[in-house]
């Protein structure tokens, strides 16, 4: 009764005027930067956290908290309409959504991106306020060995996200490995494969090769026929999801969220992997996994809610620990320290209306987020009307502005560019770059982790099966890849692998 | 058409002369830009960011701040090492890129003679930290356990020639112990991996311990300033127990490129320092413990860098780190 008691103080601060204000600042700004690929919420966050010093804590809190979870909803958006996604956690929106959009049912995609980030969010926010304690221990249980074994879980899936060849996709995954290890290694302060370029020193970035790999390809890739009409040549039949749509897509939104929430917890997993997991478990399980990367509701709806269940997770850490998950987190953190509020074990005790007025207020932000996000469905959509000779100019330049307000840096341009002209001579070698990407996001936090663990064992390999939950994980993952390999019947083998003969 | 043409040429013809009326103006007549070499969140982008927000009344003109990360400040300030002295390019770095770097790795400035210094407007200490529970009570235990198994001792490191890491390699030396060093890419991770119970020690900075002191779920065992911290007196320095040599403060500092004008500096560093009074940069740097109550400007911040300079190279070279 005392937590229905805190709930009831939460909503009681969150619904304050001011803090409404704040909130429905917060998710407006939160989606505008999720939906413009490049600027992402730390920019955001970044830019407004000088704004926050005069106004009051929660308040400030509640606009800054908005932002992140707003910008996991907007993300999906241009992922859907152009095949560019708004965050590195909608890329494999991209996969089905934009497929879907093609046949003319963007709407529907639109929305259940949008109902299911809601119902992860909201049951996110349950799981968050019922299970905050237990599980920040158990993320705290996760070391070096346990994170490596989680990340070669997560490359494993990777296996999963190709629509044609395996060996391409090792390719493309290896591709991706060596290309997160460019730049400064953390470990021996080392600076690798930079060729003294400077800007290198901190890596490539994902931004730009993202921006790259999806939108200059695909504008490319457009540009070889020369055609006169808007993108999508069927009808737009309507614009929110229908009853069979709502059928094939609840059992995804929950799995989804499960798997996001669990996944967000980890300092260094994050909404990105929570995704990629997301989408390959639903292939995984699918009984018609063939029409993955055709316009299959499901790869919309599974990536989506996970990566907000993602978001709301992530303040698990952060707020009972004092431990922030990943850069986002750390922004919130700094906002918290400027008000004098020290995240951790005692916000609880200390200062309960912050910690439920926050909870409290994140309830109130996915309500709006959703109020929001429906009604411009129908203008989104438009957008699919744009003609060809009016999109792709505007495409590229929503890509070089995203890219350029990252870091400020002409070279992030050619990176972009170079990768886009990379990119489009591995689409006509049908090459994909979901894999490529996974690896690159996971590479160097798994190299870390290998390197961590091996100091601490003097060299052994024996850690990693040793220690219990790193063991399950390496289980867990080479049941995964012998059954992708040789899978439990030929059918759905050559539905997962259909350009496999083996 | 022709007379569009005259119309253009009359207005770039204006707006050349004003640039012109504009050089003999004082100095700011247009923002400022600061680029901070580390991303957004962090100790030095918050303390940047607050103390241009103040700065800015006594400046008259907006001074804004871009995030450049990279290489633990090194893209920044090899950018702004190569800016044009006129001071509207300067940057925010720490020891690290300052101090440490470039005497373990081949970097394209010279601190010292590249950059004009301009203002300290933090100093971050480093703590000794263990968990709670730990059976570590003393600094004394720590050594006397490292003597006992050698490599056993697991030591989060934040980075390979990082402040923390040459301390923990400093006394090793003096003590003449084995100690396993963990690297890890933050005081986020390394405090994660310390209250999970995968490491023994560490000793970030005080960002990265003070929350977790605060809440009780982690102890100091000593600090690596000159000085006790007012927050945790009953803390003793290494000095105190017996390591004098082992001192270490990353000091927050605002730099421009070299040859930088005379007058110019006074006033960014009169405006940065009157900035460093305003309630809102006390409260926001007495909460991220980097406040600290005797700043140095210009030549005198000068003067101290290169001492400590001269200081860290002497460590390095007699742990046996050399540069490339």
């Amino acid at each position: 009764m005392d937590l229905v008691h805190s709930v009831i103080l939460g909503f009681q601060a969150s619904l304050q005027p001011i803090n409404l204000l704040y909130c429905l600042i917060g998710v407006t700004i939160g989606t505008l930067t999720g939906v413009l690929p490049g600027i992402g919420p730390t920019g955001a966050m970044a830019l407004l956290l000088p704004a926050t010093f005069h106004a009051p804590p929660l308040a400030s809190i509640i606009m800054l908290a908005g932002i992140y979870y707003g910008s996991q909803y907007g993300g999906s958006t241009t992922s859907i309409l152009v095949n560019i996604p708004g965050e590195p956690s909608s890329i494999v929106t991209c996969f089905d959504g934009n497929q879907m959009a093609r046949q003319g049912r963007a709407g529907p995609a639109l929305g259940i991106s949008a109902f299911g980030s809601f119902i992860a969010g909201t049951i996110g926010l349950v799981g968050l306020m019922l299970l905050a304690r237990p599980l920040a221990n158990l993320a705290l249980s996760f070391g070096p060995p346990e994170f490596f074994s989680l990340m070669i879980m997560g490359l494993i899936i990777l296996v999963y996200l190709t629509q044609k060849s395996l060996t391409k996709a090792i390719c493309m995954g290896a591709l991706g490995l060596i290309l997160s290890y460019v730049g400064t290694d953390l470990i021996s302060g080392q600076i690798r494969y930079t060729f003294d370029i400077d800007p290198l020193l901190d890596g490539i970035g994902i931004v730009p090769i993202v921006m790259g790999l999806f939108g200059v390809t695909e504008v490319f890739e457009n540009l070889e026929e020369t055609v006169e009409t808007s993108l999508y040549q069927t009808h737009i039949k309507g614009l929110l999801p229908s009853r069979k749509d709502w059928a094939a897509s609840i059992w995804p939104i929950i799995r989804g969220t499960v798997i996001g929430f669990f996944l967000g917890i980890l300092p260094g997993g994050g909404a990105v992997l929570a995704s990629f997991v997301a989408y390959a478990v639903e292939k995984r399980i699918s009984k018609h996994p063939e029409q993955f990367g055709k316009g299959a509701i499901e790869g919309v709806a599974s990536p989506e809610s996970a990566n907000n269940a993602a978001s709301s997770s992530a303040f698990i850490p952060l707020l009972s620990l004092g431990i922030p998950p990943n850069v986002v987190m750390a922004m919130l953190f700094a906002g918290l320290m400027i008000h004098g509020i020290t995240p951790g074990p005692l916000l609880l005790q200390n200062r309960p209306d912050i910690f439920w007025g926050v909870i409290a207020s994140m309830y109130v932000g996915n309500v709006m987020l959703l109020v929001l996000n429906l009604p411009m469905i129908g203008i989104w959509v438009q957008i699919t009307k744009i003609p060809f000779r009016l999109l792709f100019p505007l495409i590229i330049l929503i890509c070089i502005i995203g890219v350029y307000s990252i870091s400020n840096s002409t070279f992030d341009l050619m990176v972009m560019i170079i990768f886009g002209v990379v990119g489009y001579i591995m689409k006509k070698c049908e090459y994909e770059p979901a894999p490529l990407i996974l690896a690159y996001v996971l590479g160097p936090k798994m190299e870390q982790a290998m390197r961590q663990s091996l100091i601490m064992s003097d060299g052994s390999f024996t850690i990693f099966i040793v220690r219990p939950i790193s063991g399950v994980c390496l289980a867990v993952a080479a049941f995964l890849l012998i059954t992708a390999v040789t899978g439990f019947s030929k059918k759905k083998r050559l539905a997962v692998l259909p350009d496999e003969t083996i | 058409m022709k007379r569009g043409w005259r119309v253009f040429f009359a207005c770039w013809v204006m707006f050349l002369s004003g640039n012109a009326m504009a050089a003999e103006t004082a100095y700011p007549d247009k923002p400022i830009e600061i680029l901070i070499g580390y991303g957004p969140g962090g100790g030095t982008d918050l303390g940047t960011r607050v103390v241009a927000e103040e700065a800015k009344k006594y400046l008259g003109q907006e001074v804004v701040c871009i995030n450049k990360p990279g290489g633990a400040g090194r893209v920044a300030v090899t950018l702004v090492s190569k800016a044009k002295p006129d001071g509207y390019s300067l940057v925010s770095a720490t020891d690290s890129s300052l101090l440490l770097i470039p005497h373990l790795e081949k970097v394209a400035y010279k601190p010292l003679t590249d950059l004009t210094f301009i203002a300290q407007y933090g100093t971050l200490d480093f703590g000794l930290t263990v968990i709670a529970n730990s059976p570590f009570k003393t600094f004394k235990d720590v050594i006397q356990f490292a003597r006992a198994n050698p490599d056993k001792l697991t030591w989060g490191i934040i980075g390979v020639g990082s402040a923390d890491h040459v301390a923990a390699q400093a006394i090793a030396h003096r003590e003449n112990i084995k100690i396993k060093f963990i690297p890890f890419d933050g005081a986020a991770s390394s405090m994660t991996a310390l209250l999970g119970g995968h490491i023994m020690i560490t000793a970030p900075a005080s960002s990265g311990y003070a929350p977790h002191v605060k809440a009780k779920s982690a102890r100091l065992l000593a600090v690596l300033g000159e000085d006790r911290l007012d927050q945790y007196s009953d803390v003793p320095t290494l000095k105190e127990l017996g390591y004098p040599e082992i001192v270490f403060q990353s000091w927050y500092v605002i730099s421009g490129p070299k040859n930088m004008d005379k007058a110019v500096v006074k006033k960014l560093a009169d405006a940065f320092k009157k900035a460093m009074t305003a309630p809102s940069f006390i409260k926001m740097a007495n909460e991220i413990e980097i406040y600290t109550k005797k700043p140095l400007f210009g030549d005198e911040l000068r003067d101290a860098l290169v001492k400590r300079d001269k200081t860290m190279e002497e460590l390095f070279t007699k742990l046996g780190i050399v540069a490339k």
